[in-house]
């Protein structure tokens, strides 16, 4: 906050401008990029439906883990 | 500015480098997914190359590396299986589908004669219904299944009445799929924790549902009301259907022969043989018409996620919808949100509406098995419409009031955060919630 206070009414109003118009613009930016994330995973859609099916191996490896953390609790 | 120069250069090497993939095939790609995802690759390049940083020569051969996977996978699917056989299968499997359910409808009707209600006096208790309908789906791990065997059970004389909580069950006892799925990102955890957090938002919503409609149907039937009137459109007088009964006469024979096979057997045998084979004809189609769908379909599902990105919850609940009917299945649908959210590249607020789609999606099996039962084919509309009322009133009710938006969303965050600091959770709310909570209430409800 230091420093402000010597600013002049139309600094700080030109300031609060820049300021703005630069968080639309990361905005935008950030929306691009995760909707650019999100355009790659789709196009990994085949993928991700193989590792989306149901299949008994996900509750074998998910008891494997149970019992790893268990154990090394212990 | 040298490192933009830097990079356009590099980006028309690549679009050159491409070009040279795609001219040295001889087989004809499918230019416009190609194009697409070479357009992905050369951006996931730039995104990983951080800003000031021009692209090196490493990152050039691991492009033109997965220029070449990708146009290799493109070959791949090009040649895979000949799609016009293929979706003559889809359409005999959907054939011997609409067939099954006219089986059971008939088998049922044989079997229990005027007794259908007696038969299933144990459900007439609602909430025996909605545990009958979460473990049979459970079990099954197929809504769509279930809710077509319900449909041909109401044609062959199980009372709507006891059906309604059955098929709110079914929703409940699909949602298992993708928890289950869930459990393989348990090796990260926050990982884990977004991919739970994406599977148990179905659950919660199809709770919440169940807590708001179930009352409101045992208070005043609101549901058999809504979906009495649905089927009136389309029913005339007892059993015709308007404009339909082409889809019954397609059947007939399939479903006659099978009656006239078992006709020296006793009515009861008899209808039970019907029975358990449409319902095994059910399971065996419902399976591989998913099966081939998802081969089928996975180009035209991109194309409707990609359509969906950034554009708000609507557009997402509509794709989800169009998704489920393509593949025929809402658990696959809800499964695929799984390791899109375990990404991260998906907030489980951006997955939300695509689960709801879901739910509105697999209503069309039912519909469809609906079109050509035997027997009481007013019910088995009814019952079918019941079902899309339900599941459309419930994204209205539960999505349109914003207070009971986010509510499902809110819990399986919680729930997500709490499962994986402990895994011992999850595994606790997979079989309380699907076996163990509805099995207590089913014997409570026995004994009183």
């Amino acid at each position: 906050m230091s420093g402000f206070q010597h600013y002049s009414t139309q600094t700080i109003r030109n300031l609060i401008e820049d300021t703005e118009s630069t968080l639309e613009q990361l905005k935008a930016e950030m929306q691009r990029r995760e909707e650019a994330e999100q355009e790659i995973q789709i196009e990994d859609l085949e993928n991700h439906m193989k590792s989306a099916e149901f299949s008994l191996r996900s509750i074998r490896e998910f008891l494997a883990f149970l019992v790893e953390e268990y154990r090394r609790g212990k | 500015m040298s490192h933009l120069t830097h990079q356009n250069q590099t980006l028309d090497r690549f679009e050159s480098a491409s070009h040279n993939l795609l001219s040295l095939r001889t087989i004809p790609f499918q230019t416009g997914r190609f194009r697409a995802k070479r357009a992905l690759l050369i951006e996931r390049a730039f995104a990983l190359t951080p800003h000031g940083f021009p692209m090196n020569v490493a990152s050039e051969s691991v492009m033109e590396d997965a220029l070449d996977e990708a146009a290799s996978e493109e070959m791949t699917t090009t040649q895979s299986g000949n799609p016009i056989l293929q979706w003559i299968t889809v359409a005999v499997l959907v054939y011997l589908l609409i067939c099954a359910v006219g089986l059971i409808g008939s088998g049922f009707k044989t079997a229990t004669g005027d007794e259908a209600e007696e038969m299933f006096a144990f459900a007439t208790n609602p909430f025996a219904g909605l545990v009958v309908g979460t473990v049979a789906t459970a079990l099954i791990q197929s809504s769509s299944t279930v809710t077509s065997i319900i449909v041909g059970l109401v044609a062959g004389g199980l009372p709507v009445s006891v059906a309604v909580p059955m098929v709110m069950g079914a929703n409940i006892g699909t949602s298992i799929t993708n928890t289950i799925v869930s459990l393989g990102h348990v090796r990260e955890k926050k990982e884990f924790a977004r991919a739970f957090a994406a599977a148990t938002v179905h659950d919660f919503f199809n709770l919440l549902s169940v807590v708001i409609f179930l009352p409101l149907e045992m208070m005043f039937g609101l549901l058999e009301k809504l979906g009495s009137s649905l089927a009136s459109l389309f029913v005339v007088g007892n059993a015709s259907m308007k404009g339909m009964n082409f889809v019954k006469a397609a059947t007939a024979p399939v479903v006659n022969t099978a009656k006239h096979m078992v006709e020296n057997l006793s009515d009861g045998i008899g209808g039970i043989i019907l029975i358990l084979l449409g319902i095994v004809m059910i399971f065996l189609t419902i399976h591989y018409v998913g099966k081939l769908l998802k081969q089928l379909m996975v180009g035209r599902a991109k194309s409707i996620m990609h359509a969906a990105i950034g554009k708000g919850p609507i557009s997402g609940i509509a794709s989800g919808t169009f998704v489920t009917v393509l593949v025929q299945s809402s658990s696959t649908t809800t499964s695929l949100m799984v390791p899109l959210a375990g990404s991260g590249a998906f907030g489980l607020k951006q997955i939300y509406p695509f689960t709801l789609g879901a739910n509105i999606g697999t209503c069309i099996t039912a519909l469809l098995a609906a079109t050509a039962v035997d027997g009481n084919q007013s019910a088995a509309l009814q019952i079918a419409f019941i079902h899309l009322t339900y599941n459309v009133l419930g994204v209205l009710v539960i999505y349109g009031i914003p207070f009971l938006r986010f509510v499902p969303v809110r819990a399986a965050e919680w729930l997500g955060a709490t499962a994986s600091e402990n895994k011992l959770i999850a595994l606790a709310y997979i079989v309380g919630v699907f076996f163990l909570i509805p099995g207590l209430c089913l014997g409570i409800s026995s004994i009183l």
